[in-house]
């Protein structure tokens, strides 16, 4: 699945990518530089707006052939503007003025464009979160000098902010990968939440590693539901050690199902129990004993 | 920047342990940038160790090896750090008569603007840390360091810009977003103009949130860590601590290095052994 949203025969809106501190052998840096070679190789145009390290340090990687399809933005030049927190919407960080970057640095043209932010983690840290999931879909809605968005992949540190934060960011996305370190085999694992265009959410965790060439190959996947069912299966039978005898055979199991219990009501017996004839008459003999009176009693009131 | 004018200097265990690429990239004579401007960031793991050690050896160390240094000090005096350099065998003093250091005193600063406030008397124009203390802003702070780095720069020497301890600005009331905006534009700023690495060091609060989602941030945008941590088995009196360095494995590297050792402070120097391989415990 991983390899299929590299390469884009699986179609995702916005992709964000969620690394953590403890990942020091592959990080957000080299998933970014992965989708950015393929943006490049799949669209015609591939905005790169960086916010953490400067897009040189990406794009100097980058094949010959595919660099000049690559429109840079190297937002750390403005970071030291970032300082000044209460007068942000005069600066870079509001989305309208991203967009704007964008149209200036893009010729015009038509075809298909991505977009590729390396954190978001800035806009995080700066902004209310409601800032960044407007500012995404913003960015996912419109078009650009005639070119149209595919798709926008985006990096943010999960470790640094609150789950809560991150939920939000996570529902404006259509796919959310998050990358831990693996024990097994030096690789590192990733937890995928895929939404198709159809709907269906699809649940994944995929083992992959880098090579010096900084491709990706996957080693294997599995499914998150089958892992739950493993893990219940694991669970202790607390009947299976016992000194005596709890559990039934498969044949004392079908005749326990096969007996029906004196007052366990089932259709037929509850029709049978309602259609039953006569019942119900009350006949009163008189004792000997008994004093009964013919009269009327109330044959004395005047009504 | 020119690394062939930097100076030949003996080197010590520590000197090697930190600036491994560094002296490599040096004594094969190929300037690295990837090891000329990094992001050097220390931190404490726990309260219970002291980190500032580390510093002086880089301070020292930069000096010795020719680079101009920007030294912000927060926690201490210029009087404290001269005379541990003393022992280390650097006068800086003379360095700072030379204009090889620009010493920037915070503590003194801030207690001169918490004190100015406090009187209503107006401080001069060139003073850091005045818009620091009236609007918690970074703003002048980072503007002057960018100067003081430009003009140590002019001559196409490396230059080195320190900050110690810089969890001390989160004590006096500025946020923790504003000082992970100082380092990084400080780290752009650097690698930009090529001119050399930043260093900072925190310090651990504990629980404090702030701390904890600021020395995270920091961790995520440095290039190499080195986290000092007490032993998890208590104080000891020939084992002061643990020293992790960490460089993560960035683009155009291949490998992350991860290297743990034990350390003890001694009076001129820092011992540095195995984990577990100290004489006292062998």
């Amino acid at each position: 699945m991983l390899l299929a949203l590299l390469k884009g025969s699986e179609l995702s809106t916005i992709i964000l990518l969620k690394d953590d501190v403890e990942c020091i052998d592959v990080c957000n840096e080299h998933i970014i530089y992965n989708f950015l070679l393929n943006h490049s190789k799949r669209y015609d145009k591939t905005v790169f707006l960086c916010f953490e390290k400067p897009p040189d340090t990406y794009h100097k990687l980058l094949p010959s052939e595919t660099k000049d399809r690559v429109v840079t933005i190297d937002a750390t030049k403005y970071s030291h503007m970032w300082l000044d927190f209460h007068n942000h919407d005069n600066k870079l960080e509001t989305g309208t003025n991203v967009r704007k970057l964008i149209e200036e640095q893009l010729p015009s043209g038509n075809g298909s464009f991505g977009l590729i932010i390396d954190s978001l983690s800035f806009h995080l840290l700066l902004r209310p979160p409601s800032f960044t999931c407007q500012f995404l879909h913003n960015l996912s809605t419109v078009s650009y000098k005639g070119y149209e968005i595919k798709q926008i992949v985006c990096g943010v540190h999960q470790d640094i902010f609150d789950s809560q934060i991150l939920k939000q960011i996570e529902h404006t996305a259509t796919s959310v990968l998050t990358f831990t370190p693996s024990p097994h085999n030096n690789s590192t694992s990733c937890a995928l939440l895929h939404h198709k265009t159809s709907g269906k959410v699809i649940r994944k965790i995929e083992y992959f590693h880098i090579n010096e060439s900084l491709t990706i190959s996957s080693i294997r996947e599995e499914n998150k539901l089958t892992t739950a069912i493993e893990t219940e299966n694991d669970q202790v039978d607390p009947a299976s050690n016992l000194t005596f005898n709890l559990s039934l055979k498969e044949s004392e199991k079908d005749a326990k199902n096969q007996l029906i219990l004196p007052y366990t009501y089932d259709k037929n017996r509850k029709e049978a129990a309602l259609n039953e004839p006569g019942g119900g008459k009350i006949f009163y003999q008189a004792d000997e004993v008994d004093d009964l009176d013919e009269e009327d009693p109330d044959d004395d009131l005047n009504i | 920047m020119n690394l062939s004018k930097t100076k030949q200097a003996p080197t010590s265990q520590i000197e090697e342990f930190i600036f491994q690429d560094f002296l490599l990239a040096r004594r094969q004579n190929c300037p690295s940038e990837n090891v000329t401007s990094d992001f050097v960031f220390v931190f404490e793991n726990d309260s219970k160790t002291d980190a500032t050690f580390v510093m002086h050896t880089m301070l020292n160390s930069y000096l010795k090896q020719g680079f101009n240094v920007c030294f912000v000090s927060l926690t201490q005096s210029f009087g404290h750090y001269n005379s541990v350099s003393q022992k280390l065998g650097v006068d800086l003093k003379s360095l700072r008569e030379s204009k090889q250091l620009v010493f920037v005193e915070g503590l003194k600063h801030l207690g001169n603007s918490i004190i100015s406030q406090s009187d209503n008397v107006s401080i001069a124009e060139t003073d850091d840390f005045r818009s620091l203390i009236y609007n918690n802003s970074l703003c002048e702070l980072y503007n002057n360091l960018i100067t003081y780095v430009d003009q140590l720069g002019s001559e196409g020497k490396p230059v080195a810009v320190m900050i110690d301890d810089i969890s001390m600005l989160l004590s006096i009331g500025v946020l923790s977003k504003d000082i992970v905006s100082l380092c990084h534009s400080l780290q752009s700023h650097l690698t930009q103009r090529k001119l050399g690495p930043l260093i900072t060091l925190s310090n651990n609060y504990g629980d404090d949130d702030d701390c904890l989602s600021m020395v995270k941030f920091l961790r995520h945008l440095c290039t190499v860590s080195i986290q000092i941590s007490s032993l998890p088995s208590g104080y000891c009196k020939d084992v002061h601590g643990q020293m992790k360095i960490l460089r993560r494995n960035q683009l155009g590297r291949n490998k992350a290095i991860e290297r743990t050792v034990q350390f003890k402070v001694n009076d001129k120097n820092v011992n540095l052994f195995a984990v577990g391989l100290s004489l006292a415990v062998l």
